[in-house]
């Protein structure tokens, strides 16, 4: 994702406008005028011995190839499509990450248009009947990991921002489209180290496209997603600037009957107590306390496995992102939730430059 | 028993210096060739295995297309075909690689989907500092990946610019990657170039065409299953699994590489012989001290192991100083080697040859095994003899009898010879040929004594008796131990008889292809893409209209445009040739195997049938009026054999149809050469005038393809080129090894003058002039010379015979027509002779030298 966000600025001029109307299912399938469009799938599953945390997401991108169908090769993509595939093994403490980059031609990767349907080689969520299916796999034997999984919403999409907007500044110079179904109840498959078990679940997904997320100031985010017994559930997230000047923060909170609040960085508070260095010795934050004001909940959140470090683009980008335990003030605001930490690896600000 | 042979063995093989040094110069010579050939055999092998390999990677299931490749939607299915993880895309191209100013060098460029390669292949590409490709890069279609060792030979980094030249243009692309195989696993012999598929589907003119894919499939999933399933979906296609395309290889070259190792054991056992002789001169030299031994408490069985010790001796260091000349030479064996069969096969990539250790201890153990063979009879001589007999030399003079045993033995092996002749191969190896050659070789043995007698019985008789004593005495050395000549002549004739059998077949072959280039080549010009003879790529096209305009020319009587293809054809690979059959009719000619050729040719046209190749037929089992179906755009079709001809240029098999048939199916009217046909009446000076007006034709390439004018005497010299060139390694092993069996020749002479210090000394003292004695020697070496010469004519005869009726025509499916001309022996024997005289000359100067007191001092 960062990589896409990267290859994405100032390279082409076409923004999106404040003000947009999500119509369902159409907007769940791909938006081509934007520049970037992500699918973004996390949960939290258990079954028969086993407790784990997944992650599958399907990004687009333009590459800024401009195709003459006429003479060229098929294979010349305009659009790729990366994925990624995580599971963290929470029992015995494991994490295993793959990417998939493969071009949206010749049936390769892709997405479909107004409907739910984002693939890469074998990798793919679609939806039928208001099920989403997911599945991937990767490794061989006892090296293999697969996810097979059902994910029905609890709750309506819930749309982040004003009038379908959600900004990525204090100046709304950048913003996306973004939604999410902040609650899936989730069935299927899981198999680790080659063992296959039938598991359930909880799950998030996010769609968010666009074209112009992050201003040249701000070198990444923190992002959380937070679900909790009560079946509240919380967005948040805040984009840091370079010069360590406060970052912008944003999120949602949506109540257990579906309906939703915005938050603004007044609303909340997040506080890192830890930091973790990866084996490729990037410094991540780890372990937070987030204080929602409104309704004075404070949330707890750890981090399941410390090691949760992706490593996209052939290696040359790092990023980390995982499962982690949230612990409230009472069982019914405890619960589960995934965070995603951007910009922290220095290739990206070199990216950027 | 090794304090022995260090202070007593030693101190008489210093005697005998040259001998020891022409000795051990034959071990060597032999396993030089043996180990060079194994190395040259054993990296072809290995780097066709490894190539083979890489580009499989994971993949387990190949699909490939003929030459002109398949469109790539066929393909797409495979996207979501159950079972199916994932396929990768590939095509490939020899190119022309230029950089930093270096020579250009040849080399395989693949483009295949570099997202995926990662998960298909076990390389690291890497970029800048080492450090990883970022997978952006794979879109420039500038980018270039190459090898680590073509990175180091041409000192290209990340950033360097590099020529690609292909089909006659040159284009330029950046480094943008160093591709890492672990130690010695690249493939192509390191000579590989990779670039994305949409950059290579571009660049090489291949755009929605695929030449091969690989695909990856589920766990748990059946391959042989998966396999049949989408061979079904994609007919015309070959469907493999990817571990079925090392086999192809290895069996494609297994008749190949069996014949040249068996040329290359050959120079070994001829080595035998010399060890032989050297013992056997060594244990009757050391008779008298050998009985010592024995009186002293030696056992028969020590000295028996002494002799053999001291084999093993000769062969270790014969063998260590072979496998030093051999690791000198393999380079250049490779090379050799690697040209042959890049012109009889397959293009082969490899530079530097591999002499692995195992191959070191296998030659050290081939010499060694064979010193110590070759050394037993000698090493059990020396110990039955009882100890008084050794010491008062008392030896009984064994004359040559008329056995009835040997020549039964003899007889009955070459009729075993006659049976094995009939053999068929087993699972495509003419095992019964090599046993058919190798019996002769033993038949003819038998046959020496019973010949030493005849001769030895002629000599004795009335008429030669009152006119020369002399001959007769000549021959004593010769006919007074007739199991040691015989085995010294048989492998003299032995020899002989490879040096006769492979320049037969040889020749025969040569005749045969002159033949068939003087029936069949007849076009007067040739117009032709640039490199198209000797090319190994896939052949450009010529500019179509080409054609038509040459054909307006006056003068010109007929023009065939001829299409040449590689297609897939059941699990293998077939040429395919699409051409004016009509104008072939009329101008040219198919040697068939058999029928009319006008007829024949008739039918063909009128029927819509094929024609094939003669290994085409033997190949795929199928004769005339068989039907074949063969793979087209349009699906598979169903083709009558109309005819099977005879054809030298290549290894594949053939299959030959009119232009209407393949523009009905193929739906392409493209071509790769044009051979004109001039009106017979034409003067020279017109037939210069055409040339002129051909070549302004051809020269008019249009922005395809460069076209070069060739003459009808220059194609039939390249054919034979390429043909010299492939025969150039086995005339080197044949040369070594008659060179061995030369050294082995002048060896036993002068060891046999040794061995009968004492004879000719008695000789000299009863009255015997030291220029009879000179005489006599070389009489003894001219007796060697005619038998082995006799022997050998029969058995080269019979071994060509062989070679050229069972051992090429099952290994190879060629059928070669016998051409023996009498010259041959007579060079053989004149040049076995003239050696055997100049060896014999030195060995009767020292005969002459020898002090007759000296000699005789025990008598």
């Amino acid at each position: 994702m960062v990589f896409f966000l990267a290859e994405g600025l100032g390279k082409e001029s076409e923004t999106v406008q404040p003000g947009y109307d999500f119509h369902f299912p159409a907007d769940h399938g791909s938006h081509e005028a934007s520049r970037l469009e992500w699918w973004y799938f996390t949960g939290h599953l258990a079954g028969s011995g086993e407790k784990a945390g997944f992650e599958l997401t399907f990004f687009r991108t333009k590459t800024g190839v401009k195709r003459d169908k006429k003479k060229r090769s098929a294979w010349e993509a305009d659009t790729l499509f990366m994925a990624n595939f995580a599971i963290t093994d929470e029992l015995r403490k494991k994490f295993r990450a793959t990417e998939r980059i493969d071009r949206a031609t010749l049936g390769r990767a892709g997405a479909d248009i107004g409907r739910l349907h984002a693939w890469v080689g074998r990798w793919e969520a679609r939806e039928d009947q208001k099920t989403i299916f997911l599945t991937a796999e990767e490794g061989e034997g006892s090296e293999k990991a697969a996810i097979r999984l059902f994910l029905t919403p609890v709750k309506p999409p819930v749309i982040h921002g004003k009038r379908g907007t959600s900004p990525k500044d204090a100046q709304g110079k950048n913003f996306s489209r973004y939604y999410s179904y902040s609650r899936l109840t989730t069935t299927g498959e899981l198999t680790l180290g080659g063992k296959t078990v039938r598991v359930t679940g909880v799950s998030w997904m996010d769609h968010e496209f666009g074209s112009g997320f992050l201003a040249p100031e701000q070198e990444g985010w923190d992002w959380f997603s937070i679900q909790v017994n009560d079946s509240t559930e919380w967005m948040i997230y805040r984009i840091r600037n370079r010069d360590n000047s406060p970052p912008f923060s944003f999120g949602t909170a949506i109540l257990p009957d579906g309906t939703s609040r915005g938050l603004s960085e007044k609303d909340f508070s997040i506080r890192s107590y830890g930091k973790w260095t990866s084996p490729s010795g990037v410094v991540y934050p780890t372990g937070w306390e987030i204080v929602i004001r409104e309704s004075g909940e404070k949330l707890r959140l750890e981090p399941s496995v410390a090691g949760q470090e992706l490593s996209v683009m052939g290696g040359n980008l790092k990023y980390w992102e995982g499962s982690v335990s949230v612990t409230g003030s009472s069982p019914a605001k405890s619960g589960v939730g995934y965070v995603e930490l951007t910009g922290y690896d220095s290739q990206l600000g070199n990216l950027l430059k | 028993m090794f304090y022995l042979l260090k202070t007593w063995s030693f101190s008489h093989y210093r005697k005998i210096r040259l001998n020891l040094i022409v000795t051990l110069l034959g071990v060597a010579f032999g396993v030089a060739v043996y180990s060079a050939v194994g190395s040259a055999v054993l990296t072809l092998r290995d780097s066709f295995r490894r190539t083979v390999e890489q580009v499989a990677g994971k993949g387990q299931i190949e699909i490939s297309g003929g030459e002109e490749g398949f469109p790539e939607e066929r393909l797409l299915f495979l996207n979501r075909h159950p079972g199916v993880v994932d396929w990768m895309p590939m095509i490939f191209q020899t190119v022309g690689l230029t950089g930093n100013g270096k020579e250009e060098t040849e080399v395989m460029a693949a483009g295949i989907d570099l997202f995926q390669a990662g998960r298909f292949h076990a390389y690291a590409i890497a970029g800048k500092e080492g450090k990883t490709v970022s997978p952006r890069t794979f879109l420039d279609p500038e980018a270039l990946f190459v090898s680590e060792d073509l990175s180091a030979r041409l000192g290209l980094t990340i950033g360097s610019r590099v020529g690609i030249g292909a089909e006659n243009k040159q284009e330029t692309r950046t480094v943008a990657g160093i591709l890492r195989f672990e130690k010695g696993s690249a493939p192509f012999g390191g000579d590989f170039i990779l670039m994305d598929i949409a950059a290579a589907q571009d660049l090489f003119h291949k755009t929605g065409k695929l030449d091969r894919a690989v695909l990856m499939i589920e766990e748990g999933s059946a391959p042989e299953n998966l396999k049949r399933e989408i061979a079904s979906l994609l007919p015309g296609l070959m469907v493999r699994l990817s571990g079925q395309r090392t086999e192809m290889v290895n069996q494609m070259l297994g008749s190949f590489n069996l014949n040249l190792k068996a040329l290359s054991e050959i120079s070994v056992l001829v080595g035998m012989f010399l060890i032989f002789n050297i013992l056997s001169a060594m244990v009757v030299r050391r008779q008298v001290e050998l009985g010592i031994l024995k009186s002293l408490g030696v056992t028969g069985r020590e000295i028996q192991g002494l002799i053999l010790l001291e084999a093993a001796a000769l062969g270790l260091i014969g063998s260590g100083a072979g496998i030093l000349l051999g690791w000198v030479i393999s380079g250049a064996v490779l090379k050799t080697v690697s040209l042959t069969v890049s012109s009889l096969y397959l293009k082969a990539y490899a530079r530097k040859s591999d002499f692995p250790l195992s191959l070191v201890f296998e030659s050290l153990f081939m010499g060694t095994a064979v010193s110590l063979v070759a050394a037993w009879f000698p090493a059990r001589e020396a110990s039955i003899t009882p100890p008084r007999e050794t010491i008062l030399r008392v030896r009984e003079i064994q004359l040559p009898s008329l056995s009835w045993k040997y020549i039964g033995f003899g007889g009955g092996l070459i009729l075993i010879w006659a049976i094995l002749f009939l053999a068929p191969p087993v699972r495509g190896v003419p095992v019964f040929g090599y046993l058919s050659g190798f019996s002769l070789l033993i038949g003819l043995s038998f046959l020496i004594v019973p010949l030493l007698y005849l001769v030895y019985s002629a000599l004795e008789s009335a008429r030669f008796k009152r006119h020369s004593l002399f001959l007769r005495v000549s021959g004593a050395g010769l006919f007074h131990a007739p199991g040691r000549s015989a085995v010294a002549i048989s492998a003299l004739m032995a020899a002989i008889s490879l040096w006769i059998s492979v320049t037969v077949m040889i020749q025969s072959f040569r005749s045969t292809v002159v033949e068939w280039i003087h029936q069949t080549i007849r076009a007067d010009l040739v117009v032709e893409s640039e490199g198209w003879v000797s090319g190994t790529g896939p052949r450009p096209f010529l500019r179509e209209a080409m054609a038509g305009e040459i054909k307006k020319i006056h003068g010109v009587a007929g023009v065939d445009r001829y299409r040449e293809e590689r297609i897939p054809y059941g699990n293998e690979e077939a040429i395919l040739n699409a051409r004016d059959l009509q104008t072939h009719l009329l101008f040219s000619h198919y040697l068939l195997t058999s029928g009319d050729f006008n007829k024949t040719m008739g039918e063909v046209l009128e029927k819509g049938e094929v024609l094939v190749s003669e290994r085409f037929s033997l190949r795929f089992h199928v004769v005339k009026g068989d039907r074949i179906l063969v793979p087209t755009p349009k699906g598979d079709v169903s083709f009558l054999i109309g005819g099977v001809f005879y054809d030298y240029t290549t290894q594949g098999g053939r299959i030959v149809l009119d232009r209407s048939l393949y523009g009905k199916y193929w739906n392409d009217s493209r071509f790769n050469v044009l051979a004109i046909y001039l009106d017979k009446r034409l003067s020279l000076e017109e037939i210069r005038t055409i040339t002129a007006s051909v070549e302004n034709r051809a020269g008019q390439s249009g922005d395809e393809q460069k076209a070069v004018l060739i003459s009808n005497r220059e194609i039939r010299e390249r054919i034979l080129e390429i043909f010299d060139e492939t025969f150039a390694l086995t005339r080197a092993l044949e040369w070594i090894t008659v060179l061995i069996a030369l050294l082995g020749v002048a060896n036993l002479l002068i060891l046999n003058i040794l061995e009968r210090k004492r004879e000719i000394g008695i000789m000299r003292s009863v009255g015997f002039s030291t220029s009879q004695v000179k005489r006599m020697v070389l009489y003894e070496a001219g007796w060697i010379s005619v038998i082995a010469n006799l022997l050998g004519l029969a058995g080269g005869i019979g071994l060509s015979l062989v070679l050229i009726y069972v051992i090429n025509k099952q290994s190879f499916q060629w059928t070669i027509l016998f051409d023996f001309s009498w010259s041959l022996p007579l060079r053989v024997f004149l040049g076995v002779s003239a050696a055997a005289l100049v060896a014999g000359y030195f060995a009767a100067m020292r005969a002459a030298r020898g002090a007759v007191a000296d000699a005789v001092h025990y008598e």
